[in-house]
Parts: C-alpha cells; sequence; structure tokens
C-alpha cells in the first residue's frame, strides 16, 4: 500500500521531529511493523531552490522575453525567462547552473549551463511547474507563496515535494492500509497529536425518507448498512487538490464523486459506493443473497453469473453490486447522475473473501473488509463523505440518515484487560503501569477502571473500532513491545535446567550414511520432492507395485511436478542425464530422499493416510572413482561396475552396523533381471516403510526382510531416461536399516598360534556362482577353518570354453596351539569330500 | 712376520684411499667397504688366512705370530668400525640425493564426494542447537490443515492465508508451509513439559522464480517453559547469529505478524559482507543491498490462542518460536548467486563443497 507524505503531514505535525527527515521517517514505520518496501521522491529537483524576482525588464531585442536578476538570498543572478506571468517581487523556484532538469513524458532531460540569449546574459532558469515535476503546466512559471524563505533547495519547501511509502502492511493490521491510520502510528512514535479530518455536515437538502429505502435481509454478510442522499450534485471533473492527492499515490481521477469515495478511503480505511439515485429501480436497496440464476456485469466489463452463496447489493429488479467487491455498470455514477444514494457499510470479512475468491476479483474496498474495518465508523464516515460530497460537487445533503444495523453488530468499544506484571513478564523487562498506559493511549486506546484478573491488578482499556485486532490481552502486550521500539528489549538467554538431547536415531543413521558415502566418493544431491506419472512411469514399475500409486498434488506449478514422488530414483536418473549432457559423465550420486506412499486406510480426521519414508539412493555412471590417477595402472580405473555398488553397499552396511545378507538378483523392474540383488536384513519386526514398499511377507528365509535392492540399472529404463554408459543404482530403506542396526560391535578372542593354508583349485561350469560353491563347503564343521577367501576367477590358457577356474585359499587356525600338517590335512580333506560330492566342481 | 706386516700396510694403504674417495664424495663405497671387509676379516680372509697357516709354523714362534696375528686382527677390527659410520652416512647420504621422485605429482587421493552444502548448514545449526540443550523434532511434510493452519490460529477464510501460496492434496491435505506445524505435533504429543526443540525440515510454496523455489527448507525453533519472555527470544538468537555470522554480528527485529506468535518480529543481521556499512570499499555491498541489514526470519512469543488449540494454559506457560530459511543462510555463507543451483545438482556446483 502507497502512502503519501504529504498526504499524512495533514494529520500529523512532524516540524521538529526526527521523523522530519524522510528517510528517518521511513526507518520509523518500518520500526513499527509498517515496513517501507519502497520510496519514491518526486519533485526534488537538486540544484532547483526557492528564490527571488529582483528585477525584470522586457528584453531589448526580443518581445516575449524578459531580463531578469534573481537573488536566492546570497548571491544575484542575470536570467532571461520566456515566461509571461514573471514579474519582480514574486517568489520562484529558480534552476541554478548546474542542475539537471529532468525530461517529460520519457525525452532526455537537460543541464543547465551559462548561456547568452539575444546578447543578455543568462545564469539560470526560473522554472515553470512541468519542468520540476510538479505537474502538467507550462502555461507560466510557477510561483510560490509570499513568506517563502529564500534559498531553500526544492525538497524542503513545504507542500512542493512529496515522498511515496509503500508499505507492506501485515493482515492483521488493517487499520494502516489509510493515511489517517499511518499517521496515528507516526503521531504515536513522535509523540505529536493527531489532527482528525473533519467536515461540518449541512442537511439542507430534502427528506431522505421516500428518496430511497434499505433492506438488510443478509445480517449474515452485513452486519451494518448506512445510507445518505445527496441531491442536485453536478458530476464533474475533481479539484486540483483530490487529483494531486490521488496522483500522488499513484491513483488515477475519474470524476468528483468517485474520487472523493477514493479518498476517503484511502484516508480513513471506510471503503463506500456511490450510486446514481435515479437508476435504483422501486427506490429500494436490498442487500441479500443473489438467487440461481442472476447475472452481474461488474465495472470491469465482465458478465457474471452468480451463485446462491454470493451478497448482493439489489434494487427491486436485481442485482446492483457484488457486494464489498465491485459495482455494476447500470447503477455507476456518471456525467448525467444528479442525485446520489451514498453506501457505508459493515460486510462480514470472510463472506467478502469467499466471494472476492470465487470471482477472482480483488479492489481496494474488498481488500479491506477482508480484513476488517472499523465496525464504530461507518454513520460518521456516511456524514463526513456527504458533507465533502456537497462541498465539492454541488448540492444538498438529504435530510436524514438511513441507519441498518444487525442485533450482532459490534455497537460500543471493545473492553480489554491488561495486567501491566504479565506485560513486563512476557517481555522481559520493567516498565511500570503508567508507560503501558501510555503506549497504549498513544494509538487511541483508552483507559478505564483497574480490576483484578487471575489475581493481579489490571487495567481496563476501551479499544477502538479500527484496531478490531486487539481482542485479547496478548494483544496489548505487543503493542506495548511494538510501540516501545523492539530494539530496546533486552537480550537474554533463558535460565533453563541444563539438558542434553541425543540425536533421534534415525538422524544419526543418515547423518552416518551421508558423511560415509561423501568419504567414498559420492557426491549427496538435493531434489526437489515432485515428480509426474509420466518420470515414474520410465522405471516401469508394475500396477501392483506401492510406488506406482503416488498421491497427486491439486494444485502443481507443472506437469513435471503433479505428484508427490514414491521414488527419488527418476529425479536422480534425470539428474545424471542432465549431467551427461553438460560433460559431467561420472555423476556418482547419493541422496537421503523422501518418498510419499499412498496409504488411504490410514486417513482419519487428523491425519493424512499418507506415508513418508526416508529412502537412500544411489546412482553411479562413468567411471569408477581412481584411486592413483596419473599411475597409468588401468586396472584401478575404469567403467562402474556391479561390484563396484555390491561392494559401496557392503561397506555402508557394515559401517551402519546393519546385519544383513545380499541376495541375488533382485526382482525390480527398474534393475536388470541378473545383475542385481537385494539386501536382506535379520530382523524381528519389520518397519512400516519396509512393509509398505516390500510387502508384509517376509522375503526369502526365515527371519529376513529385505530393505533395498540395488544393481545395473535395466536397459530399457535406462534408454528411457536417455543415459550413457553403465548406470547403476540402488534404493535402501532407512527405517529398513534402522530396525536391523546391530548394537556396538562385542570383542571375539583371537589365537595366538600361526595359521596354515591350503589352496585350491575348482574347475566349474560358467554358470555355476561362488555364492553356490561356497553354500558347498563345510564351513560351519570344520572348527580349525578361519577364513574361505576367493583369490581369482580364471579364464582362459589351460581352461577349456565355457568353463572358469576359481582359485581358494583356505586359513586353518587353532585357538590353543599350533596346528601340525596332519591335522590341517584331515580338516582339508572334509572339505575336499564335501565338494567332490558335487559332480560339476573338478579339482586341478 | 712380513706376511703380517705386508697385510697390515695393504690394509691402511686401501682404506686410506676408501677414506680419500669418502672425502671426494665417490658413490657406492659401502660395496668397496664391505668387499674389503669380507677380505680381511671373513672366514676366507686374509686375517683368518694367517691363522690356519700357524699350524705350519714351528711351535716356538706360535705364540709370537699368534699375538701379532691378533693384533691385526683387532687393528683391523678398529679400523673398519671406525670407517663404518662415515661410509654408511655417506651412502644413505648418497641414496637421499640420488632420488629422482616428482614430489609436485598429486597425491594418491581417496576420492571424496561431497556434502550438499545445504545439508552441511543444517547440522551446523542442530549441532548449535544441541549444544543448548535442544532436541531435534521433526514433522510431517504432507499434513492435515489442522497442524499447518488452524492449530497455530490461522482458521479458514483468514487473510494471513494469502501469506501462504499452499500446495493442496486434497481440501483438507496440505505440503506444510512452515515448519510451524511441528510445534503443533510436538506440542500436542508433549502435554505440559519444558520444550526446546529445534526442527529443520523441507516445506513447500506454490512459488517458483529467482529467489523463490517452490520446496525450500526452514528450521523451526520452539521453547516453552513457566517463565519464557521475548527478551530470552532476543537472547537465544543473538548468540546463535554470532555463531553463524561472526562475533561482531548486531542485530535488529521489527514488528512483523504472524498468527502463531504475539509479538511477532522479523528478525535482521547487520551484514557481515560489509560489516553492516552497506559498502564495501567504497562498492555498495550487493548482499544487503546497502541496507547493512541481511533478513533472516519471523519469530515472536508463542500466542495464547496456540497453547490453548493445544490443550496448553497460557496463564502457566509461555514461549517462543522462531524459524528462518536454511536456503537463504546456505546462499549468503556461500555466495551462491541463484536459487536454483540448489536443486540442480549440476556436478560442477556439488563438487565445491
Ligand atoms: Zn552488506
Amino acid at each position: 500500500m502507497e502512502v503519501s507524505l504529504n498526504w499524512l503531514k495533514k494529520y500529523v505535525d512532524l516540524n521538529g521531529t526526527p521523523g522530519d527527515d524522510p528517510q528517518a521517517l521511513s526507518q520509523a514505520l518500518t520500526s513499527l511493523g509498517l515496513e517501507v518496501e519502497g520510496m519514491k521522491v518526486s519533485g526534488a529537483v537538486p540544484g532547483v531552490v526557492s528564490a527571488e524576482v529582483l528585477t525584470c525588464a522586457r528584453h531589448p531585442e526580443a518581445d516575449k522575453l524578459s531580463v531578469c536578476t534573481v537573488t536566492d538570498g546570497s548571491e544575484t543572478f542575470p536570467v532571461v525567462c520566456g515566461a509571461p506571468n514573471v514579474a519582480a517581487g514574486q517568489k520562484v523556484l529558480f534552476a541554478k547552473v548546474g542542475a539537471e532538469i529532468p525530461g517529460k513524458g520519457g525525452e532526455p532531460g537537460f543541464k543547465i549551463k551559462k548561456a547568452k540569449l539575444r546578447g543578455q546574459e543568462s545564469h539560470g532558469m526560473i522554472c515553470a511547474e512541468d519542468e520540476v515535476g510538479l505537474g502538467e503546466s507550462h502555461e507560466g512559471i510557477l510561483v510560490l507563496p509570499a513568506e517563502t524563505p529564500l534559498g531553500l533547495p526544492m525538497e524542503k519547501i513545504a507542500g512542493l515535494s512529496d515522498v511515496a511509502y509503500e508499505l507492506n502492511v501485515t493482515p492483521n493490521r488493517p487499520d494502516a492500509l489509510c493515511h489517517t491510520g499511518v499517521a496515528r502510528e507516526i503521531a504515536a512514535k513522535f509523540g505529536k497529536p493527531l489532527r482528525y479530518p473533519g467536515e461540518a455536515l449541512k442537511e439542507t437538502g430534502p427528506a431522505i425518507a421516500g428518496q430511497i429505502d434499505i433492506q438488510l435481509e443478509d445480517i449474515a454478510g452485513c452486519s451494518k448498512y448506512v445510507g445518505r442522499v445527496i441531491n442536485g450534485v453536478k458530476v464533474g471533473p475533481s479539484p486540483d487538490w483530490l487529483v494531486k492527492a490521488l496522483k500522488s499515490i499513484g491513483k488515477r481521477s475519474i470524476n468528483n464523486v468517485v474520487d472523493l469515495t477514493n479518498y476517503v478511503l484511502l484516508e480513513t480505511n471506510q471503503p463506500s459506493h456511490a450510486f446514481d439515485l435515479n437508476r435504483i429501480r422501486g427506490k429500494q436497496v436490498i442487500i441479500r443473497k443473489a438467487k440461481a440464476g442472476e447475472r452481474l456485469t461488474t465495472l470491469d466489463g465482465v458478465d457474471r453469473a452468480l451463485t446462491e452463496a454470493d451478497m448482493l447489493i439489489a434494487d427491486a429488479q436485481g442485482p446492483m453490486v457484488l457486494a464489498g467487491v465491485m459495482g455494476g455498470k447500470d447503477s455507476e455514477v456518471s456525467e448525467t447522475t444528479t442525485d446520489i444514494f451514498l453506501e457505508v457499510a459493515y460486510f462480514t470479512p470472510a463472506v467478502v473473501r469467499r466471494q472476492g475468491r470465487r470471482h477472482g476479483l480483488s479492489s481496494d474496498s474488498s481488500f479491506r473488509f477482508e480484513r476488517g474495518i472499523d465496525p464504530l465508523a461507518t454513520s460518521q464516515v456516511a456524514d463526513y463523505l456527504a458533507a465533502l460530497i456537497a462541498l465539492w460537487c454541488g448540492g444538498t445533503v438529504a435530510n436524514g440518515r438511513l441507519d441498518k444495523s444487525a442485533p450482532e453488530h459490534q455497537a460500543s468499544p471493545r473492553i480489554v484487560y491488561l495486567r501491566p506484571a504479565r506485560a513486563e513478564k512476557l517481555i522481559g523487562m520493567a516498565l511500570g503501569e503508567a508507560e503501558c498506559a501510555r503506549r497504549l493511549e498513544s494509538i487511541g486506546l483508552k483507559a478505564g477502571a483497574t480490576s483484578q484478573v487471575h489475581g493481579q491488578p489490571a487495567l481496563a482499556f476501551a479499544i477502538p473500532g479500527f484496531r478490531g485486532d486487539l481482542e485479547r490481552e496478548a494483544d496489548l502486550i505487543e503493542e506495548i513491545a511494538r510501540l516501545g521500539d523492539y530494539n530496546t528489549i533486552p537480550v537474554t538467554l533463558p535460565t533453563l535446567p541444563l539438558g542434553y538431547k541425543a540425536l533421534p536415531p534415525g538422524e544419526s543413521l543418515s547423518r552416518l550414511l551421508r558423511h560415509h558415502l561423501k568419504d567414498a566418493g559420492l557426491n549427496e544431491t538435493l531434489n526437489l520432492r515432485f515428480s509426474s506419472r509420466k518420470a515414474l512411469a520410465k522405471l516401469g514399475l508394475p500396477a501392483e507395485d506401492p510406488r506406482s500409486a503416488c498421491v497427486p498434488l491439486r494444485n502443481p506449478i507443472s506437469e513435471e511436478w503433479e505428484i508427490l514422488p514414491t521414488t527419488a530414483l527418476p529425479s536422480l536418473l534425470a539428474a545424471v542425464a542432465y549431467n551427461q549432457n553438460n560433460q559431467e559423465r561420472n555423476a556418482r550420486f547419493f541422496e537421503i530422499a523422501r518418498s510419499f506412499y499412498h496409504r488411504p486406510e490410514e486417513r482419519s480426521a487428523r491425519l493424512p493416510g499418507i506415508w513418508e519414508e526416508e529412502m537412500l539412493c544411489i546412482v553411479l555412471s562413468g567411471d569408477w572413482p581412481d584411486r592413483r590417477p596419473w599411475s597409468g595402472d588401468t586396472a584401478l580405473s575404469g567403467p562402474v561396475e556391479f561390484h563396484h555398488l555390491k561392494g559401496l553397499v557392503e561397506n555402508l552396511l557394515a559401517a551402519a552396523g546393519v546385519q544383513a545378507r545380499l541376495g541375488n538378483p533382485a526382482t525390480d523392474a527398474w534393475l536388470h533381471p541378473v545383475e542385481s540383488g537385494v539386501i536382506l536384513a535379520e530382523q524381528g519386526k519389520i518397519p512400516t516403510g519396509a512393509e509398505i514398499l516390500f510387502g508384509s511377507k517376509r522375503a526369502q528365509s526365515k527371519g529376513e526382510v529385505r530393505i533395498g535392492s540395488f544393481g545395473v540399472l535395466n536397459p530399457r529404463v535406462q534408454s528411457q531416461f536417455d543415459l550413457k554408459g553403465p548406470v547403476l543404482a540402488a534404493e535402501i530403506s532407512l527405517s529398513g536399516l534402522l530396525a536391523a542396526a546391530a548394537k556396538t560391535p562385542k570383542f571375539k578372542a583371537f589365537g595366538h598360534f600361526s595359521a596354515v593354508s591350503r589352496d585350491l583349485n575348482l574347475l566349474v561350469d560358467e554358470a555355476r556362482s561362488h555364492g553356490d560353491i561356497l553354500g558347498r563347503m563345510p564351513t560351519g564343521r570344520v572348527s580349525i577353518l578361519q577364513e574361505v577367501r576367493l583369490n581369482s576367477v580364471y579364464r582362459g590358457t589351460g581352461v577349456p570354453e565355457g568353463k572358469k577356474a576359481l582359485h581358494y585359499t583356505f586359513t586353518y587356525r587353532h585357538a590353543e596351539k599350533t596346528l601340525t600338517d596332519d591335522e590341517v590335512n584331515k580338516a582339508q580333506e572334509k572339505v575336499n569330500q564335501e565338494l567332490a560330492k558335487d559332480e560339476g566342481i573338478v579339482f586341478k | 712376520m712380513q706376511l703380517i706386516q705386508d697385510i697390515r700396510v695393504r690394509l691402511d694403504a686401501e682404506m686410506q684411499s676408501l677414506q680419500a674417495k669418502l672425502a671426494a664424495g665417490e658413490k657406492g663405497l659401502s660395496k668397496v667397504f664391505e668387499d674389503a671387509k669380507i677380505r680381511y676379516q671373513g672366514k676366507k680372509g686374509d686375517i683368518s688366512g694367517l691363522l690356519r697357516s700357524m699350524g705350519t709354523l714351528p711351535a716356538e714362534q706360535r705364540p709370537d705370530f699368534g699375538k701379532l696375528v691378533n693384533e691385526l686382527r683387532d687393528y683391523a677390527e678398529g679400523l673398519f668400525d671406525s670407517m663404518q659410520q662415515g661410509i654408511k652416512e655417506a651412502d644413505i647420504a648418497g641414496s637421499l640425493a640420488g632420488s629422482t621422485l616428482d614430489a609436485t605429482l598429486p597425491g594418491y587421493r581417496i576420492p571424496q564426494g561431497s556434502l550438499h552444502p545445504m545439508s552441511q548448514v543444517r547440522e551446523e545449526i542442530i549441532s548449535f542447537f544441541q549444544g543448548l540443550g535442544f532436541e531435534l523434532a521433526a514433522g510431517p511434510e504432507v499434513d492435515n490443515d489442522w497442524y499447518n493452519f488452524e492449530a497455530l490460529n490461522i482458521p479458514p477464510d483468514h487473510p494471513s492465508r494469502d501469506m501462504h501460496d499452499t500446495f493442496y492434496v486434497d481440501d483438507q491435505v496440505v505440503l506444510r508451509t512452515h515448519t510451524s506445524n511441528v510445534q503443533a505435533h510436538y506440542m500436542e504429543t508433549h502435554p505440559g513439559q519444558p520444550i526446546r526443540i529445534i526442527a529443520p525440515g523441507f516445506v513447500y510454496r506454490v512459488d517458483n522464480d529467482a529467489t523463490h523455489s517452490p520446496m525450500f527448507q526452514q528450521v523451526e525453533c520452539l521453547v516453552v517453559d513457566k517463565d519464557i519472555s521475548f527478551a530470552h527470544l532476543k537472547g537465544t538468537l543473538f548468540v546463535w547469529a554470532r555463531h553463524m555470522f561472526g562475533d561482531k554480528t548486531t542485530m535488529r527485529f521489527r514488528p512483523s505478524y504472524f498468527p502463531f506468535t504475539e509479538p511477532s518480529a522479523e528478525m535482521d543481521v547487520s551484514c557481515y559482507f560489509c560489516g553492516g556499512q552497506g559498502h564495501n570499499n567504497g562498492q555498495p555491498c550487493r548482499t544487503c543491498k546497502t541496507t547493512g541489514w541481511i533478513e533472516i526470519g519471523g519469530c515472536g512469543s508463542v500466542d495464547p490462542n496456540v497453547f490453548g488449540k493445544l490443550g496448553w494454559d497460557p496463564e502457566e506457560y509461555s514461549g517462543f518460536a522462531f524459524g528462518f530459511g536454511i536456503d537463504r543462510i546456505t546462499m549468503l555463507k556461500y555466495g551462491i548467486p541463484d536459487i536454483s543451483h540448489l536443486t540442480r545438482n549440476d556436478n560442477r556446483f556439488l563438487k565445491q563443497f
């Protein structure tokens, strides 16, 4: 909202206060909670000062020019002036040499220089209104009041320049949406009285009775409706002061009647509406709900279908105004209007708000009604506005005022009690009762009787109608704090008992994982938690996958962001594609992202029926990070492959202390059917997130729950995302990890006697897996067997086509003695016998 | 006997020559030295040879011969010992000087990834408040209208809903517009207990331009106890601001409006790029747009209506809450000019932190 400094000064005198400086006033407004978001200075041209014309004579060689001498009080300048109205003795605006005169209507400006006009020296310019941005007139020079002191810079000359402040008024402060309201705040800040506007009302016209009748039907939407009639009005252009006042805050002049209603709105915050009395059919004004099928063409030219929820101002035949929001074309005041019916009403905020929203309309009036105007001021404003119309548009105010009220209309000031001791306690500083009262009275509250509230002394305050937001003691306490300036309140740390709260386990785990993955060479991403069904479909998930049942937004920003993601994989894969397109082929990302699963059966009055699960997502593409970059050792680098990701997963499970097993392959549609795996955790209780995602039936063997999958991205999915090279991905449930996370490791005794090892080379079919062969070894039954290590998988010379050679090393150790060769051989023989039962295994 | 004398002379000459070469800085002398030691002192060396030859001597010469050989052996031992250190030292010096390693080549680093700058700032904030005894709390991102609005004193049709451009799932379910919903959840589930919580989290607004993202991260702080005042809010924010923005930071509070706090305020801190001057070496400061202040977030005392809605007695308890944007603080801290960097996941961005 904009306010004009000159306009504000009508109500408060800032002379001699710090507020006299526009910049200081701006800071004061912000400190009051009326944040200044912008400041526009007009009518202040540097280098232009007040001056006096000392002499003025006709130019010897040009009829239309005068040769003058001008003084700014300290120096005298010769000036040639072309204005017809220049005369000796005038106080004028004088642009000195060097002043930069702004251009008009977008044209470039010019700089005043010493000049010679037809042989006469000219050292400056006497200014016309339009040359210094004060108006349109170029009829002649602007003559200042005779009492204007000399040599004042233009911005210091009273009433000449102006400052428009753009204020950010919070929704709780409708009182500050007008000039008197802002002036009230400033007056309180600088300890000055507030001068309310007024105009004596003369009801010299015919009686209002018989001219119009008001029927207030919709008392829920309108608790007060006041009408006045002004007869014999002449609608025409507004007087200069009015045009200037509206223009100062960027409002256009329409005609004198409409301008005055706008002026009073901007002055007092009270909206009003002027009707052409003679266009009100049946001499009836009815405040009612609309009927089905009714239509209204509003002032913006839109023909609107009304609903039964809409509140109208209607006449005997139909709708005239969408109440509180916008008038209709038919009853508008025009050039031919002679008699005016003036509406000043109090409409219920929520009703106006809803109808504005319904019709996508907002106006200066509806904005104020929505926030709540002064319920006590309607009649007074109606009188004031009627008097102004009679004064400036001619005509006479009809005798009498029509005043309709709903029984529940607030008719007297609200009383709110304040305990000064409570204010001191909640603000945290000593103030005293007198200071509390002084601050509140400075903005129009009236202190009354003292009494007791909750056993504490309290003061009663009468709340003026314009402060509808002050309903409770807390509201008064805020005013006391605000008016004293928050920056004067002490800075004190609370003295609370010492306490310590460990991080919740989920936070600790996710922190651990994030740092672990960072140390493993991955970059943490952050994706917007919006997705689309289209992006999700690229994963090729079956319909029964819980990730297919996504939650759509009712008002998405775009088609790409129309749902809440059930998995962050599409976003991460898109991020990899984005990076690949930017020559960043080694994208190794992770993110602990939130997935939103639809759970309609969980919906209740307070619960949204959506399960939010933290999922650790990993994507790898490009090369695995090279640990010896310039060594030339190619074995250390190369494209990411399944076992890189598997190793990463194994490491992170170890870092998190999770007891889990990896199984092959995963069945997820987005993963490669062979080159993939699942994470199976030992746990008693299945966490909800894992249950939703992977089903309540425990996966694979007893006591194991699937908590995630990983592997090479399915090539079909990869092509959907336009990804190049190998791409691997994993998705792991954080709650699953958390439920499986083990306690602190416990020490296990290790033997001091030396270990003995035996090697074994096995030849098997390509199709046989290491896991399968490992499973055949009687590891649990040979107590001295400590470790079976796979040394190599060999294909090539000496190994037939379609076969592979697996080289294992077996380590034997006894806790209490050194093993003999014989003992070791026996143990190894046991292993060999077991393996020999498998016909597919050949010893080499 | 002459033989012993010859060996001794030869030994002296050899060692003198070695000493001279050592002094001249010749390399590879340790091999020559070790060979010489073996030649004289070894099992098949000259001295052993002398002892073996003793059997061929007449018995009466043997004691003298033996004495002289022993003298020679001791002499040789002493001589070798005295040179040993010098030879070894020269050898090490030679090997040190001979290294051709290019120490300017990059180190073999275990490749490191990065944490998102916003999660680093988030952790820093949590750690700070944990140090003050705060508990980390969380709430849902998709929430009932009641927790996001009504419990926080924002009824339907309230004009302050205009301040929140809300994403709706349906009439009752919204994406939270602020982390203040955590206040509602926490106060509901912890009735009558003193509260000190910090709750960072993502929030959503229908807004997408150069300075706004539809998803951003806020952090909420709530303190409730029996004697909490606005001064305590200022004190808590003050220690935090100095931690975050430096020891010279000053703050400014401006009245504002949030339906769930009263009094409500906006907090600004002095711009730490220009020290609150608005200018840096005569250049206008772009960070604070020459105002000298940076807006940090909203705060205030807990509104009695919030206590009431959540079943607390506002006569008995008071509290304060504040919330600020982690995005904004991250951008300030790292000098990130555009909010869209934070969620674009460009590797060239991520790798910098
Ligand atoms: Zn700055």
